[in-house]
């Protein structure tokens, strides 16, 4: 049986966010929702390195709390992991707006952060995702930004909740600024590198997971792993950490950024 | 047209003119053998709050799904 929500991953697309949805996501919920009137935003407390170790825990839950504990999961790198299209155990007692039913009528957006000042400040692509994913989804359901809520400001008794540990009322202006259109839109990854020079043609398309060839190779070759030339979950995550050495979003995506970066590495003589 | 929640089940509607023999049955097969378990009802399960739990086991990046979009 799928839930109610499976316009999620669309509409984040949609607003040019990463999108990766968790297998099984259409199914998975603590039954489905009611009409869904905002959203409550979480950090995860999570341990501080990966990009989104809380995943797994997201969905399963623990043993005396069954999941999904959120519909969307915000990695470090800016991607949202979309858990389930049902209700998530997410909020707990709480109000805001005058809604009392916190699972039932809001999503829950658990992003990665310890919560801690080792964690701080967040990732800027973090946070341009957490406002840009929260505005879509109040402009698809047709709802102002003052519903979007911080956990610490739905829970009740006041003070049972401390995240997210960032002031909501700049996030709640800026994911404003959003629906009225006043914000310029977001920096994709490009497709391809672009020309070294005018008129010259387009230089190496972006790779990302699934990519087949010699250009994975070169990659593969780079940021040492077999080179088989299939980019797949280990290529991936070796990226990501070639990524994160060079100060980079480590999201894992060879865009034109990370290409000049490795062009910048020898490639590792085979021994 | 009759309404009525009986514990542990959600709502069941018996039409005008049925007879309330149908209810009386559904009620009495609930607790058959081992006690039940009620299922919680919706305001318990609205208490239900599982932000800031411990992290058992930390998905490795190489675990982690793949992403669509995003580019270009």
């Amino acid at each position: 049986m799928t839930y109610s929500l499976l316009w999620l991953p669309q509409v984040l697309k949609d607003s040019g966010l990463k999108v990766a949805p968790v297998d099984g996501w259409q199914e998975r919920g603590d039954g489905d929702v009611h009409t869904i009137v905002g959203v409550i935003c979480h950090h995860t407390a999570g341990p501080r390195s990966g990009n989104m170790p809380s995943l797994e825990t997201l969905i399963q839950g623990r043993s005396d709390l069954p999941g999904p504990l959120a519909q969307l999961g915000l990695g470090r790198d800016g991607t949202y992991f979309v858990i389930a299209a049902g209700r998530c155990n997410h909020a707990g007692k709480g109000a805001w707006k005058g809604v009392t039913t916190g699972n039932s009528s809001f999503i829950g957006i658990e992003a990665e952060n310890t919560g801690l000042s080792d964690d701080s400040p967040w990732p800027q692509v973090q946070v341009d995702a957490y406002q840009r994913g929260v505005a879509a989804i109040l402009k698809h359901i047709g709802q102002p930004a003052d519903f979007c809520a911080g956990h610490k400001e739905f829970a009740l008794p006041a003070g049972r909740k401390t995240d997210p540990d960032f002031d909501m009322n700049p996030f709640r202006s800026a994911v404003a600024a959003l629906l009225a259109g006043t914000t310029p839109a977001p920096r994709l990854i490009p497709a391809v590198e672009p020309p070294a020079q005018p008129g010259a043609s387009a230089g190496r398309p972006t790779l990302r997971r699934s990519a087949t060839g010699e250009l994975v190779k070169q990659v593969q070759a780079k940021v040492g792993v077999v080179a088989d030339g299939n980019f797949g979950a280990k290529t991936e995550a070796a990226v990501r950490a070639f990524q994160r050495a060079h100060g980079l979003v480590p999201d894992g995506i060879v865009g034109p950024k990370t290409w000049a970066a490795l062009d910048a590495v020898p490639t590792p003589t085979p021994v | 047209m009759l309404t009525s929640t009986p514990v542990g089940l959600d709502e069941i509607t018996i039409m005008a003119g049925a007879s309330a023999a149908a209810y009386l049955t559904l009620e009495m097969k609930a607790p058959s053998g081992e006690a039940a378990t009620p299922a919680p009802d919706r305001d318990q399960r609205e208490d239900l709050d599982g932000c800031d739990v411990e992290i058992a086991e930390a998905t490795s990046d190489e675990d982690l799904p793949a992403s669509e979009g995003g580019v270009a």
